[in-house]
């Protein structure tokens, strides 16, 4: 005869697809608020505006910080990719995808980036 | 507690387990919700190619030489070459000189009713309507050596909001 209080097994199993439940649900939220998905198009659309605005032999430097502690976060190397022949800045930083943002100046652009100081350098050139 | 009563059981670990998966869904889709906002940049885009077009064409309130007088098809090369736009469909640009027919048009010339649409601003549109800007200015120029003032209209559009995507492409 079960005694009041006592813990049954159904019960612990219930209880136990719960906490299951419960810690899948917030690694996922966890995983998803990395900030991958978000600063991934903040600095593909930044980079692109960035080009629009400038005027040839003009060199820019972008405070990167936040998106290379997301993309070590998500151990990948964080990836600013500037295609100027088909004026596409694509930047991935450790969500599945990657972001990609036109900009429509006909300049040739170079960048690199500077790991200690947190900075991308964009050197924008006639072609 | 109903622990120890059969039907409270049931009840409790079906409806539980409802409620769980209703928050789930409501966190989810929260969650979703606000990583997926496009942060549309577009208009702030427009303007900047704008004043671009603008920098190209004027120098200090006067008409740059040459544009008053090219026909469409060197106004077409003069833009490509000195005011380096790179022609796509995902921008649109008309640059209009005073009362003269012989707009210039770049880009994706499918946008220019959807600007006509927004600019308008009547009708509640989509956010894949492209987003428009148009800036008019009065320019000086010199026509046989007499001072005049121009009418100068550009109107910028663009369409893309980005992508997401896996590799460039």
């Amino acid at each position: 005869m079960k005694k009041r209080g006592e813990i049954t097994l159904p019960f612990l199993i219930f209880l136990v697809l719960t906490v299951i439940f419960l810690v899948i649900l917030f690694y996922f939220v966890y995983a998803a608020s990395s900030g991958a998905f978000i600063y991934e198009q903040i600095y593909a659309k930044k980079i692109a505006l960035a080009i629009d605005s400038s005027v040839p032999e003009t060199e820019i430097f972008l405070d990167v910080g936040s998106a290379l502690e997301t993309a070590k976060k998500s151990k990948t190397e964080p990836k600013f990719i500037i295609d100027d022949k088909k004026g596409i800045v694509f930047v991935s930083l450790g969500s599945r995808k990657g972001f990609s943002y036109p900009f429509f100046s006909n300049y040739s652009v170079s960048s690199e980036i500077y790991a200690k100081t947190h900075n991308l350098k964009l050197v924008v050139k006639e072609k | 507690m109903i622990l120890g009563k059969k039907a409270g059981e049931k009840i409790l670990s079906i409806w539980w387990f409802a409620v769980l998966v209703f928050i789930a869904a409501g966190i989810l889709s929260g969650v979703f919700m606000f990583y997926n906002l496009e942060g549309d940049v577009r208009l702030l885009h427009a303007k900047i190619l704008n004043e671009k077009v603008f920098d190209c064409i004027e120098e200090n309130g006067f008409l740059v030489d040459g544009w008053m007088s090219a026909d469409r098809g060197l106004a077409k090369k003069m833009f490509r070459e000195k005011c380096k736009f790179r022609a796509s469909p995902d921008v649109y640009i008309r640059l209009t000189i005073g009362n003269s027919p012989q707009e210039l048009v770049f880009g994706g010339l499918s946008m220019k009713e959807d600007c006509k649409l927004r600019l308008d601003g009547k009708t509640k549109l989509s956010k894949y309507f492209p987003q428009c800007y148009e800036e008019k200015r009065n320019l000086i120029y010199f026509k046989s050596g007499e001072r005049k003032i121009i009418d100068v209209e550009v109107l910028v559009g663009i369409k893309s909001l980005g992508e997401r995507t896996g590799k460039l492409k």
